[in-house]
């Protein structure tokens, strides 16, 4: 027994010391994942692969000091707070000899101005998706969520941000609206919804809108479209009021042991090749030029995919709301609990 | 004083220092995290995550808001329910186990333990396929024409009960059999041979006789069903948030360490009462065995 217990420690040892690894925390479904099994062939580094469903579930694991992750996507105010926090490795941009690729107009963000903490990887739009067979209205605003004819049918988005910033749109507010008041009509508002909401729910709302559980849902656009190549009666609109536009982007968080390697997959995730085949797979666009000739046409030509200004006009990037956070987390936690 | 004392002396000591790892296992792992959970209730939550220790007690008034204590009861709701059906279901399974014996007692047992080869989170997740509007049970009376519109079962209380009752249900099994395995089959045997019938034998001898089983079962039960989280999250929707989920989304989600560890205090405090009630009991039943 004695024996077994010691070659089993020494296994253990042994194969902890010659890892060649990388851990990447990314959102679900954000990436194709032969991909990753291709970088592990051609680097010879494994990848141990994790997922999230909120910059804020993101937030609180890096602050809470655990994870190990050597690569990260928070979204765009993610990264300033994170930035601000020290919670984010300075990139060694030299070497990612890739980053020709990307569009100047994606480049020096306002979130990361001198670049130094941050490589936008995608950008997307918040939209309903919806059932066709299910649901026998016009769908343009996100009023649908109040529609008592879809009682118990409707998921929103887990995520404190997407739902406020919802509320604050039909409100004809801003998105990043700090007025107590004004959060309070939200809630108001939001207190309502609940009568005819199913869940709060990120990743498997798809699921439940493809089993029929739910027939709308606020959802991303990419993961919205992932849904509508399984099953034709699914649906995705962009409604009037508009909502949040968003940039994920890839970061190294403070601390990693393995910065080379997340380097060299930083780098290999802006090949063109690799970017048209994830974008190809996850339907969100990359500011990829050079990848976008080996982009499904289908994709390309998509606006809700590849907006146009007219269409985004209505969108907002989420800033960081800094000390009023706390004010919203708290409602947050009311409306969730009420 | 003599040699013997003194080898007494050395026993006593050296008994403390075998001692001396299971102290520092419950310093370590369980009186330390808990004087910081208590410290950190009294604390202020930063913007960005992290607290600043300035006691006040904020946090327990804020705590005590109807929107949680509204929480507070259907958790507590749900814990009864879910101790009870545990036990009316797995008492006659404790049962039947107990009084077979050979190989199908093996097998049976084997039955019980077999779901925990699998991950708890794969089973609870698979609920999902069984209770879904065009799941195995709807699907199956849509089709057998019993009904026309599917039953709503899933991701609401119906469906964070059922999956209570199917997680916790084996640890109301596994101490009953334990305890009825350890009544003397001759009492039984006795009670028939005095002209009891097989229910008076029941109700008067084996169930009493079972009790520290059953009260093991329902602390078992009842004080994990209080601080799930998993089950509500999975399998819930918006009615059926339970206490356990505020706690977590404090720590996971808006960062509020501070919040979460005062809802912890008063969770901690209120699992204190079967607790009590159980040490009691079991002390009881300690000091009667022994008169």
């Amino acid at each position: 027994m004695k024996i077994y217990l010691f070659v089993f420690l020494l296994i253990i040892g042994c194969s902890k010391k010659n890892e060649n690894v990388l851990y990447v925390y990314n959102w679900s479904d954000y990436i194709d994942e032969t991909v990753l099994t291709d970088f592990e062939k051609e680097y010879g580094i494994k990848i141990i692969y994790d997922t999230y469903s909120s910059n804020e579930e993101l937030l609180a694991k890096l602050q809470a000091g655990s994870g190990g992750y050597d690569v990260i996507f928070p979204s765009d105010y993610m990264v300033t707070i994170m930035a601000q926090n020290s919670l984010l490795e300075e990139l060694n941009i030299k070497s990612l000899t890739n980053l020709k690729n990307i569009d100047q107009l994606f480049l020096n963000p306002t979130y990361d101005p001198e670049q130094k903490y941050s490589i936008p990887y995608t950008s997307g739009l918040t939209g309903i998706a919806y059932r066709t067979d299910l649901v026998t209205d016009e769908i343009d605003s996100w009023k649908i969520f109040w529609n008592a004819k879809y009682k118990n049918k409707t998921m929103l988005l887990n995520d404190m941000r997407e739902v406020y910033a919802m509320a604050f749109k039909i409100l004809g507010y801003s998105v990043n609206d700090t007025d107590p008041i004004h959060l309070a009509e939200a809630q108001k508002l939001l207190i309502d919804q609940k009568k005819y909401l199913k869940k709060y729910e990120s990743d498997m709302s798809k699921d439940f809108l493809l089993t029929k559980e739910a027939s709308i849902i606020q959802q991303w656009v990419g993961d919205s479209y992932q849904i509508m190549e399984q099953d034709s009666n699914i649906a995705f609109v962009i409604p009037k009021e508009g909502s949040i536009k968003f940039t994920d982007n890839i970061c190294i968080p403070k601390g990693a042991k393995h910065k080379e390697n997340a380097e060299k997959f930083i780098n290999y995730l802006l090949r063109p090749d690799i970017a048209a085949r994830i974008i190809n797979v996850i339907s969100y666009s990359m500011p990829n030029l050079a990848a976008l000739p080996m982009v499904n046409d289908e994709i390309k030509n998509d606006k809700n995919i590849y907006p146009d200004e007219e269409l985004i006009k209505k969108y907002e990037f989420v800033l960081d709301l800094g000390e009023y956070t706390s004010t919203m987390e708290k409602a947050w936690t009311e409306l969730k609990s009420y | 004083m003599d040699t013997s004392s003194q080898n007494n002396l050395l026993y006593r000591s050296s008994k403390y220092y075998l001692l001396l790892p299971s102290y520092f296992w419950v310093i370590v792992f369980f009186i330390l995290p808990l004087i910081l959970l208590f410290t950190i209730s009294f604390a202020s939550k930063q913007t960005y995550g992290g607290y600043e220790i300035n006691f006040h007690l904020d946090n327990y008034a804020r705590a005590i808001d109807p929107i949680y204590l509204k929480i507070a009861i259907r958790t507590f709701f749900y814990s009864i329910t879910t101790t009870i059906f545990c036990f009316l279901l797995g008492y006659p399974i404790a049962y039947y186990i107990s009084f077979t014996d050979g190989f199908k007692k093996v097998v049976l047992m084997f039955l019980i333990l077999l779901p925990f080869w699998t991950n708890f989170l794969i089973r609870v997740y698979s609920w999902n396929t069984i209770l879904g509007s065009y799941g195995l049970i709807n699907s199956s009376l849509i089709s057998l024409g019993v009904i026309d519109t599917p039953f709503d079962l899933l991701n609401n209380y119906i469906s964070v009960n059922i999956g209570l009752l199917y997680g916790e249900l084996p640890y109301m099994v596994l101490p009953i059999v334990a305890s009825i395995d350890r009544i003397d089959r001759s009492i039984l045997e006795a009670s028939s041979d005095l002209g009891a019938s097989k229910y008076y034998t029941f109700f008067n001898v084996t169930l009493p006789l079972s009790m520290p089983g059953i009260i093991s079962g329902v602390v078992f039960v009842l004080i994990p069903t209080l601080g799930q989280f998993v089950i509500p999250d999975l399998l819930g929707g918006n009615d059926s948030f339970m206490i356990g989920n505020i706690i977590t989304n404090q720590f996971i989600v808006v960062r509020d360490w501070p919040f979460g560890s005062t809802l912890s205090v008063y969770m901690m405090g209120f699992v204190m009462i079967p607790l009590y009630l159980y040490l009691r009991y079991s002390k009881l039943s300690l000091n009667s065995v022994i008169s």
